[in-house]
């Protein structure tokens, strides 16, 4: 019951705090005002922002021609420059010498592949680009979600391979609505750029603040180190869940982004990544003990993930780096559910944050056992 | 016994910051530790509470081992501590009601604790205003506020009334005093040298983390004190009544000012023998002053007057 207590004094305190409260709900829907809108106008309206894909098809059957009819779809050719090429050799050339920024790359037998009951109706294309690609990874996965979905309801009909016929192609691409348009697209990269600032409670929480006489006093109380940071901890994650819900709904009904899908997994995607962000900040409080290195480390990861999401201004950053960002992970997680990727990306997106947790929490745990109250 | 400590040493690297400490707190007393700036006071303090982790030494706080039965010596105990402790975005009933839950309490119980303590500390009219409405003093008194609400045997207050006015700190001065007619036993440091005066029977003197003097203030001034003031006023001096005191043993110096005789004399020596010889010398006694080192005297004398800091 006592930590239930102090969770819920925590919420109270940081709600009460005119200026936390502005840089987590006032903040983001600024982001969202300045940069979601002016991103959705240079897309829609700059023929030079187009994204510049290469298109490797070799797929003359079921998938490629699905595949052709889906890039011939009004929201895709307002969003993508594309050029068609002949070869992966060629695709790649370009990529190389910058005449495109991303590859589509469909091999010779993908169809063949799809109707394979070995292969179990997975499907593979393959992408290519020297930034970030999620905007890309979007579109595809969505189409071969929509694809296998496709394949799926064709088995259940007792029919054993999907047909290369027009009316299909034509239901694939009637499936396959979601495409996600600038402010959809910020709308995710800026919900999880300001829910990593939730690592600022988990540096308050564990770091030492100098010369703080409350928390001598809340050192004093007759609860254990332990529970009264698991108790701060709880509070400070439940309030970061809240304010992702309020970041989410402004988004959805002030700035008409998407968030459609479904929702539980949306939250509990959200739930996830605040936990991981919290945690972040706990191990940095102990890790830099003091608060306000603590403070300015979170301040440099906060800017460093986001430039390697994009959320902040899009870098090029080699993909490996997005491996070690959480946000990339999340952000897959969201799309994801939104935009139908394939399961076993939503589920390598899911393993990979509940590591992080893992991790991030595991590790608190074992610094705290060093904790020590000297010098506060 | 509620505070016994035992050879306590603290140190922080090569620094010791608590060297070898020993101290015992009976039940009801009310105890002034003094020293001068970072003479370890309140790393004493934290080190018996268990704020602060210690290298060597016993703390016993209610016949109870720190180390041992550390949260069940923490519900009796409140701590006043030297800032202000109190969170800005609660009122002050509710920054009142939050420890007071802490502490354990809870329905009726709680209710009547939180009024209790702030119509102790003066402040149940203003309830449910922030701290940030309040004034210096009105602070102070809701930082003992929040250090009273469970009722705990051992009070320990760092500097209770540094920055407020003359009211306000009279007003808590009689609050300490009340809370030990009802019961506290308390710890109190400060500089003002005359609150410790009034409230304290007896003052543990700290410096260079160490304990350099302890007991009552007459005992404390007896203990630095080498020799003696005599002031004796009559209603007529004279050579030769000048020259009889300088004879008597024991006395080091004599000053003449008037009617008014200054006599410095030796700390055993006896004043009745001067009393005699200046009336054998025809001189009329009108008024006696032996003059005491105060609690400031004993404080510099112990500590040096070289600036800490």
């Amino acid at each position: 019951m006592l930590i239930l207590k102090v969770a819920y004094y925590e919420v109270l305190k940081y709600i009460r705090d005119i200026r936390i409260m502005a840089i987590l709900i006032v903040f983001p829907n600024l982001l969202f005002i300045f940069v979601g809108t002016g991103l959705e106008s240079v897309i829609s309206n700059s023929t030079d922002s187009k994204f510049n894909v290469g298109i490797v098809n070799l797929d003359k059957e079921f998938v490629g021609k699905s595949f052709d009819a889906f890039i011939q779809k009004k929201e895709i050719i307002e969003l993508l420059d594309i050029k068609k090429l002949n070869s992966k050799d060629d695709g790649l050339n370009s990529l190389e010498n910058d005449s495109v920024n991303f590859l589509i790359f469909i091999e010779e037998n993908t169809t063949k592949k799809l109707q394979d009951e070995k292969n179990n109706g997975n499907i593979n294309i393959q992408l290519y680009g020297k930034t970030d690609l999620m905007y890309i990874e979007s579109l595809v996965n969505n189409f071969i979600e929509s694809i296998k979905t496709q394949n799926a309801t064709m088995k259940l009909v007792r029919n054993p391979v999907i047909i290369d016929k027009e009316d299909n192609i034509e239901k694939i691409n009637s499936k396959t609505t979601k495409i996600p348009d600038a402010m959809d697209y910020y709308a995710i990269l800026n919900t999880l750029q300001i829910l990593f600032l939730g690592a600022v409670f988990g540096v308050l929480i564990t770091s030492k603040k100098q010369n703080s006489d409350i928390e001598i006093r809340n050192n004093l109380l007759p609860i254990r180190k332990f529970n009264f940071i698991l108790a701060k901890t709880i509070g400070c994650t439940f309030l970061l869940i809240i304010i992702s819900i309020i970041v989410v709904l402004c988004s959805k009904y002030i700035f008409d982004a998407n968030w459609d899908g479904n929702y539980l997994l949306i939250i509990g995607t959200l739930i996830l990544y605040c936990v991981i962000s919290i945690g972040f900040g706990l191990l940095i409080g102990l890790f830099t003990k003091k608060m306000i290195n603590g403070l300015g480390l979170v301040g440099l990861l906060s800017t460093a993930f986001g430039m390697m999401s994009g959320s902040l201004v899009p870098v090029n950053i080699p993909k490996y780096f997005t491996l070690i960002n959480p946000n990339y992970h999340a952000r897959q997680l969201l799309f994801g559910i939104i935009y139908n990727y394939p399961k076993n990306i939503l589920i390598e997106a899911l393993i990979v944050l509940c590591i992080f947790v893992l991790i991030l929490y595991g590790t608190t745990i074992l610094l705290f056992r060093r904790y020590s109250y000297d010098n506060i | 016994m509620i505070v016994e400590v035992k050879n306590l040493v603290k140190r922080y690297g090569e620094n010791i910051a608590v060297d070898n400490m020993n101290l015992t707190i009976n039940d009801g007393e009310i105890v002034g530790l003094l020293g001068p700036n970072g003479a370890g006071k309140t790393t004493f303090i934290h080190s018996i509470i268990g704020v602060t982790d210690i290298q060597s030494g016993i703390v016993k706080i209610f016949d109870k081992d720190i180390k041992k039965h550390e949260l069940d010596i923490k519900k009796d105990i409140g701590v006043v501590p030297q800032n202000l402790a109190l969170y800005n975005e609660f009122s002050a009933r509710e920054n009142v009601k939050f420890f007071g839950e802490l502490y354990g309490l809870k329905g009726k119980e709680l209710k009547d604790s939180i009024y209790d303590a702030l119509k102790f500390t003066n402040l149940w009219d203003r309830r449910n205003d922030s701290p940030k409405k309040y004034s210096g003093g009105m602070k102070r008194r809701l930082n003992i506020a929040c250090a009273i609400v469970h009722k705990p045997r051992l009070i320990i207050m760092d500097e209770p009334t540094v920055g407020i006015d003359p009211q306000s700190r009279n007003y808590i001065l009689e609050s300490i005093k009340e809370l030990n007619k009802i019961g506290s036993t308390i710890i109190y440091t400060s500089h003002y040298m005359e609150e410790v005066e009034t409230l304290c029977k007896r003052v543990v003197i700290m410096d260079n983390g160490r304990a350099v003097a302890e007991g009552t203030i007459a005992e404390l001034s007896n203990q630095v004190q080498e020799e003696q003031i005599a002031q004796i006023t009559l209603i007529e001096s004279n050579y030769s009544i000048i020259e009889g005191i300088n004879k008597v043993i024991g006395v080091k110096d004599v000053s003449q000012d008037g009617n008014k005789i200054e006599i410095i004399l030796e700390k055993s020596s006896d004043i009745s023998k001067i009393l005699n010889n200046i009336s054998d010398n025809g001189g009329i006694i009108t008024k006696v002053n032996m003059q005491e080192a105060n609690l400031e005297d004993v404080f510099l004398i112990l500590t040096g007057k070289k600036l800490r800091d």
